[in-house]
């Protein structure tokens, strides 16, 4: 049994929560509405509201989607503040 | 560039859309009016309504208003022309939405078929969806084309709208599948331990189909409260 001294304590669960983006200042700057994103994404608008307000990480293969349309790497949009 | 062929069939679907919603709409209000005349004609028959009878007309008429406000509001959105286009994605956007309310629209149709077809048809005393179920008396071919619309509605439509749906939408209803599944195994094994007690009836069938129905409904609305 390993003592509470020798075991890598993990952060709690809420700290994972909530990856940050810049999904709605990226937007902005190209006068997109949430709409028009989630077409190009092919996502529901509430989707991206939802991803906009940190309410729901996107899958990997959206994350890179969303990196293609606005020609950046995923580093560049997402971040977590670890 | 604006390709007219697509324009005509953005069209068609329009109309198509509009024609599915009045109907299933329609129905849909048709059954449960009939729904509330039958019940408040029983309740006169046998005299001293409870606060519960009163309680289940108006939620059946909340429903009926439900319904009829959820048709008004989708069929101005039904329309392309009447919404501006900014953009190749909002094109898609709105196709995406007019694909969802032909959906419900099935859906609603489909379960308003189902309802009236039970109602009109059935021979003997009682209901599908109810506790008298096996008072049910339906000629065959009446039966096998329930079971055919009961499958298409409850499996073959909810798995098609899964294919179709986005990532959070999915995760979303398998929240709510999760919560139906947990609903029924926890509520089963608890209904027939407090009936073997002496506290409430026998588990029935359709007790436990609405315990997996309710379960997933509620894990949903609580998955996409929380979105």
């Amino acid at each position: 049994m390993l003592s509470a001294t020798s075991s890598p304590r993990l952060p709690p669960r809420s700290a994972f929560d909530g990856v940050k983006n810049r999904l709605k200042v990226l937007r902005a700057e190209r006068d997109w509405s949430q709409a028009e994103l989630a077409g190009r994404l092919d996502v529901s608008r509430q989707a991206v509201n939802a991803i906009e307000t940190g309410k729901h990480d996107p899958s990997l293969p959206l994350a890179f989607r969303i990196a293609r349309l606005f020609d950046m790497q995923i580093e560049e949009i997402f971040h977590d503040e670890h | 560039m604006t390709n007219i062929d697509d324009t005509e069939a953005s069209d068609g679907l329009s109309l198509l859309g509009r024609i599915v919603l009045a109907f299933g709409a329609g129905i849909a209000v048709l059954f449960l009016a009939g729904v509330i005349v039958g019940y408040v004609s029983v309740m006169i028959a046998k005299g001293d309504p409870a606060a519960r009878d009163f309680a289940i007309i108006g939620a059946l008429a909340l429903a009926i208003g439900g319904i009829a406000y959820a048709a008004v509001r989708l069929w101005r959105r039904l329309t392309p022309d009447e919404i501006p286009t900014t953009g190749p994605g909002e094109a898609r956007t709105r196709q995406r939405q007019r694909r969802q309310m032909l959906y419900f629209s099935v859906a609603v149709m489909v379960g308003g078929i189902i309802g009236l077809v039970t109602g009109a048809f059935d021979q003997g005393d009682g209901s599908l969806f109810s506790n008298d179920w096996d008072k049910l008396a339906l000629d065959p071919a009446v039966a096998i084309l329930l079971a055919g619309l009961v499958l298409f509605g409850f499996a073959v439509l909810p798995l098609w709208g899964f294919r179709t749906i986005d990532e959070m939408k999915r995760e979303h209803s398998l929240i709510g599948f999760a919560g139906g599944c947990v609903a029924v195994l926890a509520g089963f094994p608890m209904w027939a331990v407090l009936h073997a007690g002496g506290i409430g009836s026998a588990p029935h069938p359709f007790g436990v189909w609405l315990l997996g129905f309710v379960g997933m409904m509620v894990a949903c609305l609580y998955a996409w409260w929380r979105a």
